[in-house]
């Protein structure tokens, strides 16, 4: 346990930093999740048939495995935070969606014809009446959905995505009990916090959460965007499996090849 | 930088589509899994002949190269106390049979392995008393007495920890994998400065240097980056600053 804290200590720097990336990497897998499997929700209410593919094939996506999944995005969008975020809006499909869909649908039919009665739109219908009456259900599916994100979020370490799973990893492979301790607690209690927190949220009203959870949209995209828009100077990209050995070596290739960097701009 | 990517496949992937530049790789593991050697050359390796000139000339059919390796060679290694070699005079694997009641510890692969155990007690006609050890425990019951030999890397940190050696296999039973930065041969040819500059690194690095910088990392908790430094300036690798 003295071991822990110790570990704790040292390494808290680089813990704050991969609890960061982790955070950002969950966020952002949410709220797409969120933003694709609501709507298509709402959609596919009237369409039952469309509603029962949609169930099928997000049940589907969440069978592959993690590793498969990132090894097959790998030749496509690369390495880094994307694959891990597409991976993780995939496995959160399913609960959101699926949520959302049942919530709506099980709304008694009293309700909806008195909302009628009430000459109210199909959109006025599903603000005011539908979704307050589905959103604890709905809540639901996107706790759910945010607990397997920052479970599954772990594996982005595997694709030099960073996070938590970092610690996980190395503690892992250099049976160094105490970082995979670390990393996994950070972990669990980050699922706990966003857990709790968006049960907050759920109390809170309707309005509220879409205006968030559209801010949070915008401010994402942007950052995200100013990043991929930022022009970039011409990177060198080293990489290394897991362990201290391809650590050692590729800090220094890194130092090597920074020589010539330098050199370089010298002329 | 990239440290920390999971597996080999996902590297060479990666690297093949361009979306990383170079990572080192073992010329052993080029030869079991990155490429198909023909079943001559196959024959070649397991009787020793260097694995290097084959795994390049084989990766280059795929547009990649491998530049030239360093010293070491992180393979199998049967280990033992530096105080039972030094007692018995222990330098090769040979040598263990002038050990008296030799208990060995062996994890269950390697015990069962034709390029573990199998092939070791065959060539060099070894008769230990083998109990299965679990991986993580095995340094340890060798470093407490409880077994003579362990099987190991020859690289592994616990070497230099707990006072050990790894001895040599002059007959070559385990493949060998020295490592290298691996590239697309176009990437290469593009930045012939920064080729030059590695291939410093050819031929440095023994398997004592490499174990004891792991157990920097490992056991002392220092940075990779300040061991890959402190390495580099020590051995005149990095060109003094003005």
């Amino acid at each position: 346990m003295s071991n822990l804290w110790q570990t704790f200590l040292e390494r808290r720097g680089d813990l704050l930093v991969a609890l960061g990336q982790h955070i950002q990497i969950s966020l952002v897998a949410l709220v797409i999740a969120v933003v694709i499997a609501l709507p298509l929700a709402v959609f596919s209410l009237g369409h039952k048939r469309l509603a029962n593919v949609l169930l099928q094939l997000t049940g589907i996506l969440q069978t592959i495995p993690s590793l498969a999944l990132l090894g097959l995005l790998i030749p496509l969008v690369g390495i880094g935070t994307t694959p891990a975020i597409i991976a993780l809006v995939v496995y959160a499909l399913l609960p959101i969606f699926q949520n959302t869909y049942v919530g709506l649908s099980e709304i008694d039919p009293a309700y909806e014809e008195a909302a009628e009665a009430f000459g109210m739109t199909r959109f006025q219908k599903l603000r005011k009446v539908e979704l307050p009456l589905a959103m604890p259900v709905i809540m639901g599916g996107i706790r759910t959905a945010t607990v397997l994100i920052i479970g599954t979020a772990t594996l982005a370490a595997l694709i030099g995505g960073g996070g938590l799973g970092t610690f996980i990893m190395s503690g892992i492979n250099r049976n160094d009990t105490t970082l995979t301790l670390l990393g996994a607690i950070a972990s669990a209690a980050l699922a706990l916090v966003f857990s709790a927190g968006l049960a907050l949220v759920q109390k809170i009203r309707f309005r509220w959460v879409a205006t968030g959870l559209v801010a949070l949209g915008v401010i994402g995209g942007g950052v995200w965007g100013y990043q991929a828009l930022k022009p970039q100077p011409e990177t060198i990209t080293i990489a290394g499996k897991l362990g201290s050995e391809p650590e050692v070596l590729i800090n220094m290739y890194k130092l090597l090849i920074e020589e010539v960097q330098t050199t370089s701009t010298w002329c | 930088m990239k440290p920390n990517f999971g597996q080999t496949s996902f590297l060479f992937d990666a690297l093949k589509s361009g979306k990383i530049d170079l990572y080192p790789e073992f010329t052993g593991t080029v030869v079991t899994s990155l490429v198909k050697p023909s079943a001559k050359q196959t024959a070649e390796i397991k009787q020793g002949a260097d694995s290097y000139p084959i795994a390049n000339a084989l990766l280059k059919k795929q547009g990649l190269t491998l530049l030239s390796p360093m010293k070491y060679n992180n393979t199998y290694a049967l280990v033992v106390r530096q105080s039972t070699a030094k007692r018995y005079g222990l330098k090769t694997i040979a040598d263990l049979n002038k050990l008296p009641n030799a208990t060995a510890g062996f994890d269950l692969e390697f015990s069962g392995r034709a390029d573990g155990y199998a092939g070791i007690k065959q060539q060099y006609g070894l008769n230990l008393k083998v109990n299965s050890l679990d991986a993580s425990l095995r340094y340890q019951a060798l470093s407490q007495d409880h077994v003579d030999v362990t099987d190991g890397y020859s690289t592994d940190s616990q070497i230099a920890q707990y006072k050990l050696l790894a001895l040599q296999d002059p007959k070559h039973v385990f493949a060998t994998y020295r490592g290298a930065p691996m590239m697309k041969a176009s990437w290469a040819k593009q930045h012939p400065a920064i080729v030059k500059r590695l291939n410093r690194l050819a031929g440095k690095i023994t398997e004592t240097d490499m174990q004891q910088m792991n157990y920097d990392v490992n056991v002392k908790k220092q940075s990779a980056a300040s061991v890959a430094k402190h390495y580099l300036t020590t051995h005149h690798l990095l060109e003094a600053k003005q």
